[in-house]
């Protein structure tokens, strides 16, 4: 009965965004990344494995291939959140032996942004977070079939299966009679073999509060609530379970890995989970002096988690495509061929919805020389050498790069005889 | 000493407190520069019941972020006449009550809680806000009286006092995290010197951190996003940050707080932190740690963590006078002990009165002058309504507030994005010489007049002044010019 409401929080946390963004005539997906997901995956399906828009091969991620099946359908991120909340729900309680921190952990969980950021789109770090959940629970079950997983978790995400491959390491220092150490290891051999025909890009960011974390704007981030609560819960465990050293030498791992690695701020965050409810058992089960306190505090700590929720559910919601960018995309579809120039976060959208080749996207990210310059020349030498033929901007776009109407680029575009106004809507203007 | 004598003394300590800010403060017409951004919100308060979060005039239109408890304080009370002068020095003369309370809590002596209370009413830093509208002087008081009241925690009045305080703490301003810092501190220090925890303290404090961490999410939310980890200083700009957080100087600290409580007060931690590890006195070391460490990291601006380091280490210098006391009773000189404590008395009353008076001398050359407010008046009179008026960051709470005109810039740079560039950009304004350069600032922020007071600028007159682009339409003490060009 108690774990349906786990699984129940969960749905309505990853129902909310899609409903919500399908109701304002969104596009169902908020991430940017999909949108290169399902063009590779529409390009594979009809045989075609390099991208002309991006002039590089397509990146042969199992998540495309997923995506083929099930042509990007939102049942399967939702599916695949809840099956991960169950597991973690499982290995919970199995692991720490106490039901309520099996019921807190998961539901912590299912609250954090980036449960909500990864099982709301369909992105390879969400497909490895799934496939992570269960090769955990199979190691801990001593399986021969987490050799399986940790080889799935390679073909999903490279960054991924470094980083599990890390936390194995890890384990292994703690536990050096473990024979399944080395069968996992096989899975090496699977990367090696699937990257040697693939390419594959090495995700570094470079650390700052922005993309750390949530309150700041970042997208899989961590939320400075539950970094609080999982600070107080080391003080917690590390009096109960000094033995445990494994888990927090991770953490401190992880932690130091997070800061470049979004992939390990995913695991990062999975444990901040954890510390945090261990946290939050010790006050429901502590003997309070002051009783009113607790209720307050549990309260406090409740109204934190769902408000930090709720901020991210409503920055998920306000996220580009909206039904405005998609109605420019499909006019800029029917222009002539040619480069468009716009914001990296929304390049890959740029190019599904309109077959049209950018500047600057995921991994191509933007430069900020050509947006502020006013220097005719430079500009018109830069559009030429990069093919550029159109310049999106969207309100968002013009908010986030320039702060007046005649500054950089912005001017040049409104002012220039070379530019040309050929769509414009509220939020909406393409040259 | 009796009970009714202190009492009656007390209120004397009080009484001399307030009427020596009023008298400071009644020197002057006018409140600070800052002033008057707190007497819009509170103008504001009194006409719609609510603040102006969203200002048309500051910046040319933004919006503020802030915890406005102080300023429906202040609206309810605004009957009282000059209240914007009378509360904020009530404010801090009332501090000088907990001081009392705190300092007896652990000497239980009311001659030297006394002297504490009187120290505490004089301290020169405090003056430096005596013609401040601040919310500091509510945050003290409530600071001084939460420390008491959960220093008394096992006392069930005392319980829910201490509870109502710390949430009023948390409501009044953002700095309540210092208090929260002071008290996590004091937990640690419990803990390491071994002495038994108190559940009621720990727990007390639990919430109240839990409190401040989501009450201040949800005003700042909006600031997060915008300004980033800047918003940790504020979003102030880079040369302004340099002198309001500038860095922890001994010396200058000593003249700030007075050679009498800094002496007493480093003798009662050192006393404390290694060999009578009192809970109460410990909470008041907490206290100056926590002070001490933010002032350090500049994290917190001067004047104020210099204000609450300051009561703190008066409180310790209670603790080291009752320890001296105790001692020189224990001698054969117990007979000059009074004569004593009154010698450092006049010692105190020589080393920080004056301090006090050069400070508050200075705080009411700090505002504006009848010349100033005549200028602002004449904007208000005889310029559009939409008119944008420049003027250094110091005075666009003038334009705002007198001259109901819009500003540039002034000093509340929460939730702007462009604050460092307008900066830079008003200080070239007042510096440049070249006049191209000039009009092209004041036409991308549609600048239509020019302010100039020469009070917070080195230089008698802008070079670059001539007509047909900038006509003198206001010429007296202040010049104000209309800005005619247009770079096209």
């Amino acid at each position: 009965m108690r774990l349906s409401v786990v699984l129940i929080i969960g749905f309505l946390v990853l129902a909310m965004p899609f409903t919500l963004r399908a109701i304002s005539e969104k596009g169902f997906y908020a991430d940017n990344q999909v949108y290169y997901n399902m063009r590779a995956s529409d390009a594979i399906s009809n045989g075609i494995y390099y991208d002309q828009l991006e002039n590089r091969p397509f990146e042969l991620s199992l998540i495309n291939y997923l995506g083929i099946l099930t042509n990007y359908n939102i049942i399967l991120p939702i599916l695949l959140g809840l099956i991960s909340l169950f597991i973690l729900f499982k290995f919970s309680r199995e692991y720490y032996n106490q039901f309520l921190f099996a019921l807190i952990a998961p539901s912590l969980f299912a609250l954090s942004p980036i449960f909500i950021f990864l099982f709301s789109s369909m992105i390879s770090e969400m497909l490895a977070l799934f496939f992570f959940f269960i090769w955990v629970w199979l190691y801990h079950k001593k399986s021969l079939w987490s050799v399986a997983l940790l080889s799935l978790i390679a073909i999903s995400d490279i960054e991924f299966f470094f980083v599990s491959l890390i936390l194995l390491g890890i384990y292994y220092l703690y536990d050096k009679n473990n024979r399944l150490f080395s069968y996992n290891l096989l899975s090496i051999i699977v990367a090696a073999i699937f990257y040697f025909f693939n390419p594959f890009y090495l995700d570094f960011v470079s650390p700052s509060f922005s993309n750390y974390f949530t309150s700041f704007g970042a997208q899989a981030g961590v939320s400075i609530f539950y970094l609080f609560l999982a600070l107080l819960g080391i003080f917690i465990f590390w009096k109960k379970t000094r033995s445990k050293k494994y888990f927090f030498t991770a953490f401190f791992v992880m932690f130091i890995f997070s800061l470049f690695l979004v992939e390990a701020r995913i695991i990062f965050t999975v444990m901040l989970c954890l510390l945090a409810a261990n946290f939050s058992v010790f006050l429901i089960k502590r003997v309070w002096a002051i009783p009113i306190i607790k209720r307050f505090t549990l309260l406090l700590i409740l109204c934190g988690i769902i408000f930090s929720s709720a901020l991210f559910i409503n920055h998920t919601i306000n996220m580009p495509p909206n039904k405005e960018l998609i109605q420019g995309l499909d006019f800029l579809k029917t222009c002539t061929p040619g480069g468009v120039l716009s914001s990296d976060d929304l390049g890959f959208i740029i190019q599904y919805y309109s077959d049209h080749p950018t500047t600057f996207d995921n991994i191509n990210q933007t430069q900020p020389d050509i947006f502020y310059s006013r220097d005719l020349n430079f500009v018109k030498d830069y559009f030429k050498k990069n093919n550029i033929k159109f310049v999106l901007v969207t309100s968002k776009v013009n908010q986030n790069l320039w702060s007046k109407e005649d500054q950089g680029l912005l001017f040049l575009l409104n002012n220039a005889a070379n530019f040309d106004l050929i769509y414009g809507s509220d939020n909406l203007r393409i040259w | 000493m009796k009970k009714k004598t202190a009492i009656v003394l007390l209120v004397l300590i009080v009484l001399l407190a307030f009427s020596s800010r009023l008298f400071f403060s009644f020197q002057t017409e006018t409140v600070s520069y800052d002033a008057y951004f707190s007497l819009r919100q509170i103008e504001s308060i009194n006409d719609n019941l609510l603040p102006q979060f969203n200002d048309k005039l500051s910046f040319g239109g933004r919006t503020h972020l802030f915890t406005p408890l102080f300023y429906y304080l202040m609206a309810l009370l605004d009957f009282i006449p000059a209240y914007e002068k009378v509360i904020p020095a009530l404010l801090f003369a009332l501090s000088v009550i907990p001081v009392y309370l705190i300092s007896f809590q652990f000497t239980k002596k009311r001659d030297i809680s006394l002297m504490a209370a009187f120290f505490s009413s004089f301290i020169p830093v405090a003056f430096s806000l005596v013609n401040d509208v601040s919310v500091y002087s509510l945050l003290l008081l409530i600071t001084l009286f939460t420390i008491y009241f959960v220093s008394r925690i096992n006392e069930e009045k005392y319980l829910y006092l201490s509870i109502g305080s710390l949430v009023l703490l948390v409501l009044a301003h953002s700095s309540s995290f210092l208090v929260l810092l002071g008290f996590l501190i004091y937990l640690l220090l419990i803990k390491l010197e071994s002495l038994e925890q108190n559940s009621k303290e720990q727990e007390l404090i639990l919430f109240g951190t839990f409190l401040a961490l989501w009450y201040n999410f949800i005003v700042y939310k909006d600031a997060f996003l915008v300004n980033g980890p800047l918003l940790i200083w504020q979003n102030i700009p880079l040369q302004i940050l340099t002198n309001f957080y500038f860095d922890f100087n001994i010396i200058q600290s000593i003249y700030f707080i007075g050679i009498i409580p800094v002496f007493f007060g480093i003798y009662g931690l050192y006393n404390t932190t290694f060999f009578s590890k009192k809970r109460p006195v410990l909470m008041i070391v907490a206290f100056f740690l926590s002070s001490l460490l933010l002032l350090w990291v500049k994290l917190i601006p001067f004047r104020i963590g210099l204000l609450f380091m300051s009561f703190m280490l008066v409180l310790l210098s209670a603790y080291s006078l009752h320890l001296f006391y105790s001692y020189i009773k224990k001698t054969k000189f117990d007979y000059i002990v009074n004569w004593v404590l009154v010698g450092i008395l006049l010692l105190f009353f020589l080393t920080a009165i004056f301090p006090s008076i050069t400070i508050a001398s200075k705080a009411i050359k700090l505002t504006p002058s009848k010349a100033e407010v005549d200028a602002m008046l004449w904007l208000k009179n005889n310029t559009a309504n939409d008119s944008v008026v420049m003027a250094r960051p110091e005075e666009g709470n003038l334009i705002t507030y007198f001259a109901k005109r819009k500003n540039v810039i002034d000093n509340d740079y929460l939730m702007v994005k462009d604050a460092q560039q307008r900066y830079d950009d008003v200080s070239d304004v007042y510096n440049l010489r070249l006049k191209t350069e000039v009009v092209r600032i004041l036409n991308k922020y549609n600048v239509n007049y020019l302010y100039f007071s020469k009070k917070f600028g080195t230089q008698d007159k802008l070079y670059y002044l001539d007509e047909p682009c900038f006509n003198l339409v206001y010429d007296k003490v202040v010049q104000i010019y209309q800005v005619g060009c247009k770079l096209e």
